[in-house]
């Protein structure tokens, strides 16, 4: 057990894919974590530590865990994506927050 | 909390202007036949013919000794599309409060090594604009929906690019008003 105050700081990101294409939860998990990849290279990635919480392939939405010092260049990194599944689409950032809760209201 | 604006939107569809709202966007120039601004593309002194009058100009050029002399003409911004550090011409378009058009769809558009390339030629350009206290505007030059970005997005790029946090909200509240207001 961790004491708190040596616990990563961390965000949800609540996102959604835009695209054409129906995406399952694997899928979504590759393209965001493709995109961070190739964005924050290998050392941004683990300093972002990013996890994908939550996925609804229905509405295309999700939340991402993150680290609350590198939230900017996650945000940036999710920003620059043009194609999912090889087709035109985006990823849209809805709402960041530091409560899942919070993030469904 | 202020108001943000997307002065690079590269093309027009029904019910843009409601999901640049929904994006958060106050208000968007569409430099397209509908919209409400136009994009000179000039390579020689002798292409650049102003515009129309109340629609926002911007003169697109990768030969800085042209956007040089244009920067004493009756336009509103620039874009530079080499992002060189010409030193002269960002001072030049200091003196005459001319912005340079940042458009992050150049971005969207390169991938891998090339994007990174690019970004750091981005980069280095708007540290000189900061240094000799050029305006910039980040847009999102966008071609279609999906390209367009909302404002906190453009915020992390723009930090990405080496803005501080207060300099990006700038480049797309405060600067872009001004635009729209002149």
């Amino acid at each position: 057990m961790v004491v708190p105050t040596l616990r990563q700081k961390k965000r949800y990101v609540h996102l959604r894919f835009e695209c054409p294409c129906n995406i399952s939860e694997n899928e979504a998990q590759a393209e965001l974590y493709g995109a961070l990849l190739s964005f924050l290279g290998e050392l941004g990635f683990s300093r972002a530590n990013p996890k994908l919480v939550e996925f609804n392939s229905t509405s295309k939405s999700g939340i991402l865990k993150c680290s609350n010092a590198e939230i900017q260049n996650v945000k940036a990194a999710l920003a620059l994506v043009n194609r999912v599944k090889g087709e035109n689409g985006c990823i849209r950032i809805l709402k960041v927050s530091g409560s899942v809760s919070k993030l469904m209201d | 909390m202020p108001e943000y604006y997307d002065l690079g939107v590269r093309f027009w569809e029904d019910g843009l202007e409601k999901h640049a709202n929904s994006l958060g966007f106050k208000s968007i120039c569409s430099f397209s036949k509908e919209g409400n601004g136009i994009e000179i593309r000039a390579q020689r002194l002798e292409d650049l013919k102003l515009g129309t009058p109340g629609k926002i100009t911007l003169l697109s050029s990768q030969n800085p000794e042209l956007l040089k002399k244009a920067c004493r003409r009756d336009l509103d911004m620039l874009l530079f599309g080499r992002f060189l550090p010409d030193v002269g011409l960002v001072r030049i378009a200091a003196e005459n409060k001319k912005p340079f058009e940042i458009p992050v769809s150049v971005l969207l558009e390169r991938k891998g090594a090339e994007r990174a390339l690019l970004m750091s030629k981005i980069s280095f350009f708007l540290k000189i604009c900061n240094k000799y206290k050029a305006d910039f505007i980040l847009t999102s030059g966008a071609t279609n929906k999906f390209f367009m970005k909302s404002p906190p997005e453009l915020v992390a790029i723009g930090e990405a690019l080496g803005l501080s946090h207060d300099q990006a909200v700038k480049s797309i509240s405060i600067i872009p008003e001004y635009i729209l207001e002149r």
